[in-house]
């Protein structure tokens, strides 16, 4: 009777460990969810913080996840088309590779992080071409063909490359083949993509859509 | 059954939800609202961001003992301790801001910095490369910046007043000596380390670090890459010469190896030429380096670098300006640095480094020789402790061995005289950051040498107050001290460090991309050699009681903003100086010194072509000369110098680059002084030649390939 007791009792306790696990889980998605929401739906500046705000909260509350990290770099990013003000722009940027960076000391081989980091590099080249071009272009694109060594399928990544390919053929005034090619390779990739959670960046599609329009 | 029930009640008992309100307001010390700022229950999702009034409001469903966080960038983190559930409104937190290093002011007297990676330096590693006129040469480019007078005969920085050999080089930390290549007389020299090598640059002008001893006016302190990202090799092919480097990256190792040739006698037989060149400029050199890092962050690095040069010229004798003399020269220059940079701990950061140079010029007039042998062995450590955000310290010591062995040879009797030294340097320096606008550099050198058994202690102090957002106001004082030449130092036993004590005054106004600056500055020389005029070589009457002063104004501007794709810098110095030292009879302006230096160097990248040109404008004014055939000393007077050059980058591909320069495009023929002969002729009148350039114009095409995994690599960052 005793070691019967014992028996229900410790599964019991651990279907209980599970529940709550599980129910952490709920809570874990329901408020990367709400953080998700609240930066898709921003209207202004200060809503975005709000949702890096939010982000941090499950950063810290979650220890194990990137995610959160992820998206509070991405808001960190979107914050950035709010102010023309270059400085302003470069200190969104510089906050978003922080962020990034905290996301990779728990994932340090994550390909979506990875590619968010080179997006950055991307974004601060776009600014200041003349005096950045030659020192960060081939730090963005050195981040895209990680995030692809890491995982070749990620459509982000591909989408970006394809993007900074385009660039610089639009400069050296070569063909956009290789660009374009990425570009539409990068479209099969989100049709063919699946988020491994409901939280995971799924981003990008639309964007390589426009681009794709301009290729032969 | 009584357990089981306890023990669902047990743990049901964390999902029963009980809601709790917590609501209030986020202010700064001073009392005004902080929107935007993170208020959560430590460990959980609860919580909500403070809106534009700073009000905030949240309901959780945490019970029991919680601790809500109040945070905001730039602000110390509050803390509270709370009972759930149990509402809790009407809260007011007051945020204080931290004090953060990046916020507080560097100070900037004396000081331009080039680097990538700091924020707010006024330039980039390729500024120094792409500078119209400076043909890629790091001296060159740093002759463009206030404070530098252009002494086209020598080629080497000349700083405030102060002679070619109180500029003191460092790469990664450690000195470099011979760090320009040996030239005849009157043959501008150029530095050996290419532009390309550096990602991190700090020239001072003045009032440095009392890190840095050993020099009078200035020092140039050059930082290597950290770590190659790629492996990759790059090509040149060059009017002058050839080039090939090869870089191997790897995960926590890299090495490049570089091998370089380079001759002007093709050149020099196309291009009319203003010297007679004997041998023209040849010089063969290959350099490796090793990075290696560790996971905790321990970087390891190590130069080397071997060069031989030949040179030979045909010119007028020193002693009579009548009969021609041969005079052949062979340089062979050894180098080696090794560094290692690690912290223990967060808070203190440490640095070990060496650098071992050899160098040997065989200077051959045919009938008579100068052999002459430097070995410098250069140690070093330093560790820098940071108390607080507000307070730092470094401190080190170092160590110098010099030894100089000259031989002469006149037909067949030959002499030799060896001098060797032993130098001791500590230092002690405090960073205090009083407050966000205000800061302080305080320090204390002491330096010892054993050859002249003299123990110098020299005291360094700067400050800096933020005046606006994007201004401030600096001043720096410091006392410097250096060994004699070597030459003169086995000829008396009896001479001291030279001395220069500086005061500046600085304002900089820096704001997106446009900076200006103005310094003021007061030198004062004491201690500098002297000596009895009548001797050339072997000196008598040897005597350290020279005195000095330079007094000046530097004005800098430059604009990276107002025309879209140009850049421009313009800058301005006037120099009042005279010494007292060496051969001079009186007080007098040393032939080196000029009035007025004034550079314009302008940059434009042309999309269209993507190519990236300038052109950079220099003048400087009337240099003394002595005209023994005159009765007063130092009376005569050069014409002004100005020269106009040109270059251009095109980058074809993204890996190829064509690069083209020229110098003098306006052709003036530019004087720089007279020798005169140190015998008169037979009308008791002393012969005269102008100085002038070796040539009207220098013009320099090469070609550069980047062949890497990844295409997009060039070497412009390199140019």
């Amino acid at each position: 009777m005793k070691t019967k007791l014992l028996l229900i009792a410790t599964t019991v306790a651990l279907l209980m460990v599970i529940m709550y696990d599980a129910k952490a889980n709920d809570a874990l998605e329901e408020a990367m969810l709400n953080g998700l929401k609240q930066m898709n739906e921003a209207q202004s500046a200060q809503d975005l913080k709000n949702a890096v705000n939010v982000f941090e909260r499950i950063a810290q509350a979650a220890p194990d996840h990137w995610e959160p990290y992820y998206f509070a770099g991405l808001a960190n990013i979107k914050m950035a088309n709010y102010t023309e003000d270059m400085e302003a722009k470069d200190n969104h940027w510089d906050d978003a590779l922080k962020q990034i960076s905290k996301g990779l000391e728990r994932a340090p081989m994550e390909s979506e992080l990875i590619a968010l980091q080179g997006y950055c590099y991307m974004l601060k080249v776009s600014v200041d071409p003349a005096t950045r071009g030659q020192s960060m272009s081939p730090k963005a694109i050195g981040a895209f063909q990680k995030a692809l060594a890491i995982n070749s399928a990620n459509p982000r990544a591909t989408l970006m490359l394809g993007q900074m390919e385009l660039g610089m053929a639009q400069f050296f005034g070569t063909g956009p083949e290789k660009g374009c090619g990425l570009i539409k390779k990068s479209l099969d990739l989100f049709d063919s993509f699946e988020k491994p959670t409901p939280y995971a960046p799924d981003w990008g599609k639309e964007w390589a859509t426009n681009v794709a329009q301009s290729c032969p | 059954m009584r357990l089981i029930a306890i023990l669902i009640l047990m743990f049901t008992g964390g999902y029963l939800t009980a809601q709790s309100l917590i609501s209030g307001t986020v202010l700064t010390t001073k009392e005004a609202p902080l929107p935007g700022a993170n208020i959560f229950i430590e460990g959980s999702f609860d919580g909500a961001t403070s809106d534009p009034d700073g009000h905030f409001s949240f309901y959780t469903v945490k019970t029991g003992s919680a601790t809500l966080v109040i945070s905001f960038v730039g602000f110390e983190t509050v803390k509270l301790a709370l009972e759930l559930p149990g509402n809790q409104s009407g809260l007011v937190i007051l945020l204080k801001e931290v004090f953060s290093r990046q916020d507080g002011v560097t100070i900037s007297a004396g000081a331009f910095e080039a680097s990538d990676e700091k924020k707010g330096t006024i330039f980039k590693p390729l500024d120094i490369a792409m500078t119209a006129g400076a043909t890629a040469d790091i001296a060159g480019a740093l002759n463009t910046l206030p404070g530098t007078q252009t002494v086209g005969e020598s080629g080497r920085l000349f700083v405030r007043g102060g002679g070619g050999r109180e500029t003191q080089a460092y790469i990664d930390g450690a000195q470099v000596r011979n760090f320009y290549n040996t030239t005849p007389a009157n043959v501008p020299a150029r530095s050996r380390f290419s532009p390309f090598m550096f990602k991190g640059t700090l020239f001072s002008t003045g009032g440095y670090s009392a890190e840095f001893g050993q020099a009078l006016s200035s020092v140039l302190s050059l930082n290597t890459e950290n770590f190659p990202e790629e492996s990759q090799t790059d090509l040149s092919l060059m009017s002058v010469g050839l080039g090939l480097a090869h870089t191997i990256s790897g995960e926590s190792m890299a090495i490049t190896g570089e091998v370089n040739y380079s001759n002007l006698s093709p050149y020099m037989s196309i291009v009319p030429q203003e010297i007679e060149w004997n041998t023209a400029p040849e010089s063969f050199d290959g350099a490796v380096s090793f990075r290696k890092k560790t996971e905790n962050g321990t970087l390891l690095k190590v130069y080397g670098r071997a060069e031989h040069q030949r040179v030979g010229i045909n010119r007028l004798d020193d002693i009579t300006l009548d009969a021609s003399e041969d005079m052949d020269i062979q340089n062979q220059f050894y180098y080696l640095n090794t560094s290692i940079m690690g912290t223990s701990g967060e808070k203190l950061t440490w640095y070990a480094g060496s650098s071992f140079g050899y160098n040997n010029d065989v200077f051959d007039f045919g009938a008579r020789s100068l052999n002459e042998e430097t070995g410098n062995l250069h140690l070093k450590h330093t560790w820098a402790y940071d108390w607080s955000e507000k307070l730092a310290v470094r401190f080190g010591g170092e160590y110098f061995l010099n030894n100089t062995d000259f031989t002469f040879r006149m037909g067949a009797l030959s002499t030799s005289q060896f001098v060797e030294e032993h130098l001791g340097g500590a230092f002690i320096e405090n960073d205090i950051y009083l407050t966000k606008k205000i800061s302080a550099r305080v320090g204390l050198r002491l330096d010892y040498s054993s050859f002249l058994d003299e123990l110098a202690l020299g005291p360094r102090f700067s400050m800096a107050y933020k005046t606006g957002q994007s201004s401030q106001v600096s001043l720096a004082y410091g006392t410097f001290f250096q060994t004699p030449q070597e030459q003169f130092l086995w000829q008396s036993p009896n001479l001291d460090f030279e001395k220069a004590d500086h005061y500046i005054l600085s304002y900089q106004h820096s704001q997106k991309g446009r900076t200006f600056r103005a310094e003021a500055y007061h030198k004062q020389y004491d201690r500098l050699i002297r000596f009895d005029p009548m001797t050339s070589f072997f000196h008598t009457g040897l005597e350290s009681t020279g005195t000095g002063y330079a007094n000046g104004l530097d004005i800098f501007w430059r604009d990276q903003k107002t025309i879209k794709n140009a850049d421009y810098w313009i800058s301005y110095s006037f120099l009042d100086t005279r010494r007292l030292s060496m051969d001079f009879l009186e007080e007098a302006v040393p032939s080196f010194a000029s009035a007025h230096n004034f550079s314009l160097v302008t940059k434009y990248f042309v999309v269209p072509i993507k190519t990236q040109a300038g052109f950079t404008f220099s003048y400087t004014s009337p240099r003394p000369y002595h005209d023994p055939n005159e009765e007063s000393f130092m009376n005569g007077r050069t014409p002004a110098f100005m020269d106009l050059s040109f270059n251009a980058a095109y980058l074809y591909r993204p890996h190829v680059i064509f690069y083209f320069s020229a110098t003098n495009l306006l052709g003036r023929e530019n004087i720089f002084g007279y020798r005169h002969a140190l015998q008169p002729d037979g009308e008791g009148h002393y012969p005269m030649e102008a100085v002038g350039q070796p040539a009207l114009r220098f013009l320099f095409l090469g070609i550069f390939i980047t062949l890497s995994k990844d295409k997009t690599k060039n070497q412009l960052d390199q140019l």
